[in-house]
């Protein structure tokens, strides 16, 4: 597979994907699996995340035609993602109970400094909004113009979700440290 | 709205880095998701060095080397829940998947596959699968059993998964194959085609939004969309194991878009039943012109009317 010089539009690639163009689907992929990743990994384990991209993508494909505005694919399949993990937090939630077992308590004096379950966890107790922004941006690597042109949402509303995000992390993660 | 400067780098990576942004970046970077090996993460298992000894591992070595995939054409098999096995080891992390090694999943595990060329496969729980051959040509695996759900962006006839009782043929490019241990099974189309073929019979042409049993002994069922009715559905899978009175169920139950089931009954039968099911498909879809007339039509004369029969959908 050939990458093209210019990126089309999503408009123009959830076109040619619903007619089966692989190369597009594989370009969809490319450009929303980390967009996918980030709005799962904010909600449940990372392990379930690699997973569930997969299936969120699977679902998006199947479900290509209910589509109605080709452009809004990006928004359209964060809901899924959302959507897929809620189900999983309920199962597991569900089997937890089921086992009358309960999470260990995580101790914090046994690993000071910063660790990807802490920040994790901090990021996950912010809106929603942040919490996407912040993974988009520090998980997968993807630029504030990147977040904006893959969720559609305009470049004002990225840099305040990271600027303000980012503000909050920042306290939490210094009122956690001993 | 004027922004404050001091955030350039966390908003596009410009300017001198923020050091705490930066940190965050280093211990959240790894999570990052890829489609394919995780190369960021390390693999502990290296446990299928060969299992013999001194001057004959070595030549060994260096013969898999010689056959060993180009790095375009190479598998990586990636560990996404539980204890999935690679080579008789237990696979941590990511690991690459070597020609003839055994992938298995018990009933808590599971894992993910991956390819450039190819594109990338779950492996579900209790799957037992092989790579047979990966090169320009041909990208092929043995499940012996168990369900992958596969994403092909490869040309046609490039990806291809032997069972026990069929070989599936992907025309791309997203489908679930789930097969038991003795060979039965089914498989669900989610986009594109997907061939199922078997030495001596007509390849079942299963497309997106259909799905097809898998028997052991038989090869594919009669595919079918899985909106068909009930009645359809019912039909159908009598007449698939054997019940040749349920041709007549099958027939009055078939609409216009189950012209794709009719179709597989008329070229997978002879005599009085395909003629029955060549009748049905006329009063479902306008025959070529180019064909006779009549409900006498060989392999061929369906194979050419095919094309019309999917336009129909």
């Amino acid at each position: 597979m050939t990458e093209t010089v210019q990126e089309e539009d999503d408009h123009t690639l959830v076109t040619a994907a619903r007619q089966g163009d692989r190369a597009a689907i594989a370009r969809l992929y490319r450009r929303f699996g980390p967009v996918i990743h980030a709005t799962l990994i904010t909600r449940t384990r990372p392990a379930d995340a690699d997973d569930l991209v997969h299936d969120v993508f699977l679902e998006a494909i199947r479900r290509l035609d209910s589509l109605r505005d080709a452009g809004a694919f990006g928004a359209w399949i964060r809901t899924l993602a959302r959507r897929r993990a809620i189900d999983l937090s309920r199962r597991n939630a569900r089997r937890e109970r089921s086992l009358e077992s309960s999470p260990e308590p995580i101790d914090r004096r046994a690993a000071p400094g910063l660790t990807h379950q802490r920040v994790l966890e901090a990021i996950a107790t912010l809106p929603a909004a942040y919490q996407e922004a912040l993974a988009m941006r520090l998980i997968e690597g993807l630029t504030g113009p990147e977040i904006a042109q893959r969720t559609g949402r305009s470049h004002d509303a990225v840099r305040v979700n990271l600027h303000r995000g980012m503000k909050q992390l920042r306290r939490l993660l210094a009122e956690d440290q001993p | 709205m004027t922004h404050d400067k001091t955030d350039d780098y966390l908003w596009d990576k410009s300017g001198p880095p923020d050091p705490f942004v930066a940190e965050l970046e280093e211990v959240l970077g790894p999570l990052a998701h890829t489609p394919g090996p995780r190369l960021k993460r390390r693999s502990v298992v290296r446990s299928w060095a060969w299992p013999i000894a001194g001057a004959a591992a070595l030549l060994l070595a260096i013969g898999v080397s010689l056959v060993r995939p180009s790095p375009s054409n190479q598998w990586h098999a990636d560990s996404l829940a539980g204890a999935p096995r690679l080579a008789d080891a237990p696979l941590a992390g990511s690991a690459r998947w070597a020609l003839g090694a055994w992938l298995e999943t018990d009933a808590d595990s599971r894992a993910q596959i991956s390819s450039k060329r190819i594109g990338w496969i779950k492996v579900n729980p209790g799957s037992k699968l092989k790579l047979t051959s990966a090169d320009d040509v041909e990208h092929r695996l043995e499940l012996a059993e168990g369900s992958i759900d596969a994403v092909i962006l490869s040309p046609p006839r490039v990806f291809i998964v032997d069972t026990p009782a069929v070989t599936a043929v992907d025309m791309g490019c997203a489908y679930t194959l789930d097969i038991d241990d003795v060979g039965n099974g089914e498989i669900q189309v989610t986009a594109g085609w997907v061939y199922l073929e078997r030495p001596g019979a007509p390849s079942a042409k299963v497309p997106a939004g259909a799905g097809c049993s898998i028997a052991s002994g038989r090869g594919a069922g009669t595919p079918r969309f899985r909106d068909a009715s009930p009645t359809l559905i019912d039909a159908l899978d009598r007449f698939d194991a054997g019940a040749a009175e349920a041709l007549e169920d099958v027939l009055a139950a078939a609409r216009r878009r189950d012209s794709l089931s009719v179709w597989h009954v008329a070229i997978g039968t002879s005599g009085d039943a395909r003629r029955q099911a060549i009748s049905r498909l006329d009063d479902l879809v306008v025959r070529p012109r180019s064909l006779p007339t009549g409900p006498d039509l060989t392999d061929g004369q369906l194979e050419r009317w095919w094309p019309d029969v999917v336009k129909s959908w």
